[in-house]
């Protein structure tokens, strides 16, 4: 039983007009299973964050069907997906989308919130996530007082805490410098491992993407080609900038 | 392309013109009124009414320029990131700053004309609501329409230059912000400013001194004399209101956030966590608004409530409708011709009553000497002027009068029986405190044996022949009376002739009639006259107040919504956030339900208590002159229309909220 299914799914932006037509998904179909660490690459224009938005469901797709745990998205309405989304996704985005009004605590404790939580098990399970990301001492702390890695370590509590099936991350790599994105996809990992949380990434980053077990190469709104993490990370890393060298376009980054 | 702009963004225009149109308006219907030859009074000549005419005024002119100020800064603030745009695109400044120099101008033009327009169509209303006012149920002409130049021009000028320097403003917000302000997302939260213990019950005792001052007021002390205590209490309670906001609306959201369980609900947590975000930009709101709308309940049921009264105070002034004084048998004979030859006429009275005027002394009585707001008290022995009067003429005064029936007659005596030996005591004074001990106590009245006691059984300050000849009377049973007024060297006699007509306000006609008849300084000002001058007088401060009352209503309530569709605008991005995350738009809205709801009624509450403090006092002031007058009643019915009327504002700001944070997040 996949936690996430996604058949032929076709996106096609127009505008008003009718005229100037531009399909940005042009068939797309997969499947995620429980506790996966999939990512998503391909270069701009691609498709990539398209199709996160639809997995989200805050975009709508033209055609297709995208199934999450048992329920078809494309069904529900505005109202039911409000809920769906706080209930079984977790969303990151790569600038944080924190509420800067307010403290960490409160930020990681909003879906929860959503959720009418319990109070105490809120307070409770806000610590323990703090403690797993190594952001226990700065809860009491505003979006705007910390760095970056730790704002998008907070961003990455907030869309686990509430165990959802499945974790979706728009480039959470994309506004980190090089010392705070390993340590965040550390972070990911772990959590991936012993929560056995699914999670989807999306990244044009060939070093981001090498932390996944499996990634998905898009090209003009079409899957082009799969890998699997066969050895270390290392290998896999390899293994990624030859598949992009192939798809070209995006690979000016790796230089 | 500033035509081309203001045609382009249609809607946020349509809000801006609106608001500015609307002070235009209410400023011009305010100068109409003043520049009306019907209400000539107001400018010519230096009255009262002109002066307070002209500082309200300046009042109305001070709220249309904060309100055409709120209204421009939303309307930059909504279009910061357009300016932006224009300065990425290689626009100079002053370029920029041209455009919008010039589209402030042409709308403001445009609101001016309007506003001139609108005004002149409802100054006809205002006014005639003015003329019905002065008039107070006495029948009058219409007015007729009157469109003079100097409103207009006034209206013009003035608010030019409101705009310009409204034009200049925004000039000076592009010259001054950097692309960086204008582009960038986030923002330094404020800094929740610290709780403090010690102002906070300052804060509670400054309020809680400034009722006492305003509790003790007496109502019989001088204008005057109630100048320093009532500035006093008025900058008490500011000070008072503004520490009591600032701290404890910091500690009570600070509780708020600590108390997890009330914290820790969907429909809490966003609205508390964004009014502790803008704890001071709130507390500073409250501070304006709370004094505002205290001012304003304070003022207009004030005004509702001695309208109302004004009436029944008439029978102070005049409880006949024509009251003669000493004349002859010829000319009363002619009066009464004069009355029964018109059939329109129904006279429901006469009363002839004979006032001796002597002199008594009465221990502990105090006499107001009327000039300089003092009271001394009479020594035992010492001597002060009185008026005697029989009792059964008294009793037909009171039944000519109608006194029982009327209102206004506080604390008038209305015995069936008098005992030898006693008398009522009729005080001459307007306030309990000059006779306040006396009954009970003997009044010593001079006689051709020496002097001659009566007891006082009951003491009151009924004005029996109204207010410009009841003097402080004593009133003896018919037998003293008769023993007194044997002795004739004692007392000087003035006779009175009361009519009492029953459509006494209709009869203006007869008053000048009468008039020819009776010579001047042998009659009173007739019924009509009074009123007319009772109500001409208090008529204009009564609309005054209303007016002052409607427009700081509407200034406060519209200054809360432009403030909360100014906030809706940066929480833009924060609710689009909670839309990812998976908030409902019915989660979204009880949030902001609550969120405004704090905002508008908050002070709110606090205005009420300050309001109901004030009319208290009000009461206590007006107490003196007539019966109790229902000044809650009237207080509850403004401020249950004044709550409908918030209560609109208060919707139209969640409804505006939504529209700003659900429209633009939609993905």
């Amino acid at each position: 039983m996949p936690v996430l299914k996604v058949e032929n799914l076709k996106k096609t932006y127009s505008s008003k007009n009718g005229g100037n037509r531009y399909k940005a998904l042009s068939g797309i179909s997969f499947e995620v299973e429980k506790g996966e660490f999939v990512g998503i690459m391909g270069p701009s224009g691609a498709g990539k964050s398209t199709l996160l938005n639809i997995i989200a469901t805050i975009d709508e797709a033209t055609s297709g069907s995208v199934v999450i745990g048992k329920q078809n998205i494309s069904m529900m309405n505005s109202e039911e997906l409000a809920i769906f989304r706080r209930e079984k996704l977790g969303l990151m985005f790569q600038d944080y989308n924190l509420l800067d009004t307010m403290t960490f605590h409160e930020n990681m404790a909003l879906p929860l919130i959503l959720a009418k939580e319990n109070p105490e098990v809120i307070v409770q399970k806000v610590k323990e996530m703090a403690g797993a990301l190594g952001i226990d001492k700065l809860l009491g702390k505003y979006p705007y007082e910390v760095s970056g890695g730790q704002r998008q370590r907070a961003a990455a509590a907030r869309a686990m805490i509430s165990n959802p099936e499945l974790i979706l991350a728009d480039e959470p790599t994309g506004a980190l410098d090089s010392k705070s994105s390993p340590e965040l996809l550390q972070c990911l990992t772990e959590l991936n491992k012993r929560n056995t949380a699914t999670i989807l990434l999306v990244t044009h980053d060939a070093f981001t993407a090498s932390y996944c077990k499996r990634i998905l190469f898009i090209k003009d709104g079409e899957i082009f080609t799969e890998i699997d993490k066969g050895g270390t990370r290392k290998e896999f890393f390899d293994q990624i900038l030859k598949v992009l060298a192939i798809l070209g376009g995006d690979n000016r980054e790796l230089l | 392309m500033a035509v081309k702009n203001v045609q382009k963004k249609f809607d946020t225009y349509v809000t801006y013109f609106l608001s500015t149109a609307f002070a235009v308006t209410i400023f011009f219907i305010f100068c109409s009124i003043y520049f009306n030859p019907e209400f000539a009074d107001f400018h010519t000549g230096i009255s009262k009414i002109g002066i307070i005419f002209k500082i309200s005024s300046i009042i109305v002119l001070l709220f249309s320029s904060v309100f055409v100020y709120y209204a421009n800064s939303l309307f930059f603030k909504s279009r910061k990131k357009e300016i932006a745009i224009y300065s990425l695109l290689g626009m100079r400044n002053i370029e920029i700053g041209k455009i919008l120099f010039f589209e402030t101008l042409l709308t403001g033009i445009g609101s001016i004309v309007s506003g001139i327009i609108l005004g002149s169509l409802l100054s006809r209303f205002f006014s005639m609501i003015l003329k019905k006012i002065m008039l107070g149920g006495a029948p009058g002409n219409d007015i007729p329409f009157h469109l003079t130049w100097q409103p207009a021009v006034i209206s013009v000028i003035v608010f030019l230059i409101i705009f310009i320097l409204n034009a200049l403003y925004s000039l000076r917000s592009i010259y001054r912000s950097k692309l960086i302000d204008l582009l960038s997302a986030e923002k330094e939260g404020e800094k929740a400013p610290k709780f403090s213990i010690i102002s906070s019950v300052l804060s509670v005792l400054m309020i809680v001194a400034s009722y006492h001052i305003f509790l003790n007021f007496n109502g019989d002390n001088g204008g005057m004399e109630l100048i320093r205590p009532a500035m006093v209490a008025c900058a008490l309670l500011s000070v008072g209101t503004y520490l009591l906001f600032h701290n404890s609306i910091i500690w009570l959201i600070s509780r708020c956030k600590k108390n997890i369980k009330f914290y820790y609900k969907t429909g809490n947590f966003i609205s508390t966590s964004q009014m502790f975000y803008r704890i001071k930009a709130n507390s500073n709101i409250f501070c304006v608004i709370a004094p505002l709308s205290a001012f304003t309940v304070g003022i207009m049921s004030g005004a509702v409530s001695f309208y109302n009264t004004l009436g029944d105070a008439m029978s102070i002034y005049a409880p006949y409708s024509y009251l003669c004084e000493n004349i002859d048998k010829s000319t009363k004979e002619r009066v009464m011709e004069t009355i029964s030859k018109d059939n329109t006429i129904k006279l429901h009275a006469v009363t002839d009553i004979d006032v001796l005027s002597t002199s008594a002394s009465l221990e502990g009585y105090k006499v107001d000497t009327n000039n300089a707001y003092e009271k001394t008290v009479t020594q035992k022995g010492e001597n002060f002027t009185i008026d005697v009067v029989k009792f059964s003429d008294y009793q037909k005064v009171v039944e000519d009068t109608e006194a029982i029936q009327s209102k206004g007659n506080k604390g008038a005596i209305f015995v069936s029986e008098l005992t030898k030996g006693e008398c009522l005591f009729l005080d001459g004074n307007y306030g309990h405190d000059y006779s306040e001990h006396i009954t009970g106590n003997n009044i010593q009245l001079k006689t051709d044996v020496g002097m001659n006691a009566f007891k006082i059984t009951d003491v009151s300050l009924f004005k029996y022949i109204g207010a410009a000849h009841a003097r402080t009377t004593v009133v003896l049973e018919d037998s003293d009376y008769d023993r007194y007024f044997a002795s004739k060297d004692l007392y000087k006699i003035c006779h009175y002739t009361g009519l009492k007509l029953e459509n006494q306000l209709e009869v203006s006609a007869l008053y000048n009639q009468l008039n020819t008849i009776v010579p001047a300084e042998k009659h009173d000002k007739s019924y009509l006259e009074y009123h007319q001058l009772l109500f001409n007088m208090y008529g204009a401060y009564i609309f005054i107040g209303m007016f002052l009352g409607i427009l700081f209503l509407m200034a406060a309530s519209s200054i809360i919504f432009y403030k909360q569709l100014m906030e809706a605008r940066d929480d833009t991005r924060r609710y689009e956030i909670l839309r990812k995350i998976g908030m409902s738009k019915k989660e979204v809205l009880k949030s902001v339900r609550r969120q405004v709801a704090v905002v508008f009624f908050l002070p709110f509450m606090v205005a009420l208590m300050h309001t109901i403090v004030m009319l208290k006092t009000y009461k206590n002031m007006v107490y003196a002159l007539t019966t109790d007058s229902p000044v809650l009643v009237y207080a509850l019915l403004v401020v249950l229309i004044y709550f409908i009327i918030y209560s609109l504002f208060y919707l139209f700001s969640v409804k505006g909220y939504m529209k700003t944070i659900w429209n633009k997040s939609a993905v």
